[in-house]
């Protein structure tokens, strides 16, 4: 009898009492809230150049530093209030979460796509190279992402495009390690030796039995590299290193507002408002899914 | 254990070695050369670079024309004060309020620890150092906006730590420059410690419970020890070490933190001065400031993987 069989006559006769993993989110109340609230801020992204009533770069400057709605003072023509030059804070917001968002993405896409790959890859190669690329992988670690990213930008010069490329090099190692360790780890199970006695190539090894093996932990890490990315972008957006005005980033937005912080706190206020609760609700969902799809990494 | 320390120094050899290659990278972006180079190869002008760097010749500003080394060490007490006091914040309050967590656990006092500190965590903490700003300073008026102490004072620099030096200096002020020191220090500290204190917490509670389901605290329950005897002596003891752990790697987000707090308070260290020469291109400065903070951060997780070597010998891994 083959593995594969007992695995299947294991589950017929209900060893596993696992619970789906989609039942076990659902109960995680602070997951669904995350979930709900990361699907708004999408949604708004996605719709926002329709919605916004202004262009993010439009100035008004008869209407500078008008406060929101809720204020004294506030108008529904500009309901969160307008900048230092008259700008539209939620037109701005809504630029900034497109831009925060869609970046965001791309930087994990990548550096996922990257990561596992260089992670694979690693796991075959024979124990002193790994050793040598894996040491490689733990100074990058080591090293404090917002220094590396600086070191990044120091040597490519300030920019938000300068910057992603730093955030991109900065997520990379994590997905190499999870990749490395978990394929190094499921290698030395026993049913990879099954499957490997039942004669299966080692493509067929990697991706139909490995594979799923691996993948919740790597879905995980996406999660909250996705929230690191949109952190760091912020971050370099602030300290002047990202997006340079006048991108509408929060991050930039954040920055161009210190000056103002006692006479017009809104400007404060709201992007970094925007900013926390993205990250909260991503950072939610990461713990809910964490719990849901990879039991083992929370004990 | 000896091959396992072996491991630990070749690990942090080779750490040296790539971040070496980093720093070189940004020297030679610059446009003058940082030193006098024989060699026109850059692979040997490498090893020049190692040996220059040993002899504590870092190279000079091509902006101010300062030394890069001196500079750096004018600048780094500061941080280091900083840094200090916030991880003595993050260890003392990150301890106490994961033990709080624990001994309520699964009541309103536990998951409203847990709630806040998962808050805690999810806060972008240049947005929280300006909240603070904006309400302890700007509005209550009981903490400065910037800064390390008022400007009346004159503080002789002898160590260069602001707390020391108002205690052990010749001056006139007598306590209030201290106080006005330490009242510098709060709100920084706060925004710095803020993230990995509510990790700190975290981790603590979870350490604690799950310890608190071994049945040798099962046996200390039926002696008839009292909860908190069974915390303090029994669960915490075996938790410490690997708190000690997880402590030691808050580093790495307190050395990202301290840039973006130095840079809100306008706190003189060394982060402050690494902005300012990204800023104007000061590439031997930046390759000084990251060489150096970067060297602290490798020789801190030294010490920890050796600390932690010595507590548990399960840690004790062969050469790889």
């Amino acid at each position: 009898m083959n593995y594969a069989k007992v695995n299947g006559l294991a589950h017929r006769l209900k060893l596993f009492k696992a619970k789906p993993s989609w039942q076990m989110f659902r109960q995680n109340y602070g997951a669904v809230f995350g979930a709900a609230v990361i699907i708004i801020i999408i949604l708004l992204a996605i719709i926002g150049p329709w919605i916004a009533p202004y262009d993010p770069a439009q100035q008004f400057s008869n209407k500078s530093f008008q406060p929101p709605v809720w204020n004294i003072g506030g108008t529904f023509s500009h309901f969160l209030g307008t900048d230092d030059l008259g700008r539209d804070l939620f037109s701005r917001l809504l630029h900034g979460a497109r831009l925060s968002l869609f970046l965001s993405a791309f930087i994990v896409f990548v550096s996922a796509i990257v990561g596992v790959l260089i992670g694979a890859f690693t796991a075959f190669l024979p124990p002193i190279l790994r050793s040598i690329v894996m040491r490689i992988m733990d100074l990058m670690l080591s090293l404090p992402s917002l220094i590396l990213a600086i070191t990044v930008v120091a040597i490519i010069g300030p920019g938000i495009t300068n910057a992603a490329y730093a955030v991109i090099l900065v997520l990379i190692p994590q997905f190499v390690k999870i990749t490395q360790n978990g394929i190094s780890q499921e290698l030395n199970k026993e049913y990879s030796m099954a499957a490997k006695l039942d004669g299966a190539s080692q493509n067929r090894l990697l991706f139909k039995h490995l594979g799923p093996n691996i993948v919740p932990a790597i879905i995980v890490q996406i999660t909250f590299s996705f929230s690191t990315a949109l952190l760091d972008i912020a971050a370099l957006g602030f300290l002047g290193l990202g997006a340079q005005p006048p991108i509408a980033e929060w991050g930039t937005m954040l920055a161009e507002s210190r000056s103002y912080i006692q006479y017009a706190p809104w400007t404060m206020a709201l992007p970094g408002l925007a900013i926390f609760l993205t990250i909260l609700s991503i950072n939610l969902l990461g713990d809910g899914l964490r719990d849901a799809l990879d039991p083992q990494i929370n004990q | 254990m000896l091959i396992s320390l072996l491991r630990i120094f070749v690990t942090a050899l080779i750490s040296l070695i790539g971040l070496t290659v980093i720093t070189f990278t940004i020297s030679q972006q610059s446009s003058l050369p940082l030193h006098d180079y024989q060699s026109n190869s850059v692979f040997v002008q490498y090893f020049e670079y190692l040996g220059y760097l040993f002899q504590a010749n870092w190279g000079t500003s091509n902006i101010t024309g300062s030394d890069v080394l001196s500079e750096f060490l004018k600048h780094f007490p500061a941080t280091l004060e900083l840094l200090l006091f916030a991880l003595l914040i993050v260890f003392v309050s990150g301890i106490s309020l994961g033990i709080v967590a624990a001994k309520n656990r699964g009541t309103w006092i536990d998951n409203s620890v847990m709630g806040a500190t998962l808050v805690g965590y999810s806060m972008p903490i240049f947005w929280w150092g300006l909240l603070l700003v904006l309400f302890f300073s700007l509005f209550l008026g009981i903490f400065p906006v910037a800064g390390r102490i008022d400007y009346q004072y004159y503080i002789e620099p002898i160590s260069r730590f602001m707390l020391v030096d108002t205690l052990i200096g010749n001056h006139s002020y007598g306590m209030s420059a201290f106080f006005n020191a330490l009242n510098h220090l709060i709100l920084p500290a706060i925004t710095l410690s803020w993230v990995p204190m509510a990790i700190m917490a975290r981790m603590t509670r979870s350490a604690l419970v799950n310890i608190l389901k071994f049945e040798y605290i099962r046996t200390a329950r039926s002696k008839g020890l009292s909860e908190n005897r069974i915390i303090w002596a029994h669960a915490l003891r075996n938790a410490l070490q690997s708190l000690l752990t997880i402590g030691g790697l808050q580093i790495s987000i307190l050395m990202t933190g301290i840039i973006i707090t130095e840079h809100i308070f306008a706190w003189p260290g060394v982060g402050n001065w690494l902005l300012r020469s990204v800023a104007r291109q000061d590439y031997p400065s930046i390759q000084g400031g990251i060489l150096a903070l970067s060297f602290m951060v490798i020789l801190f997780n030294v010490f920890i993987d050796i600390i932690s070597n010595f507590l548990d010998p399960k840690k004790r891994r062969p050469l790889e």
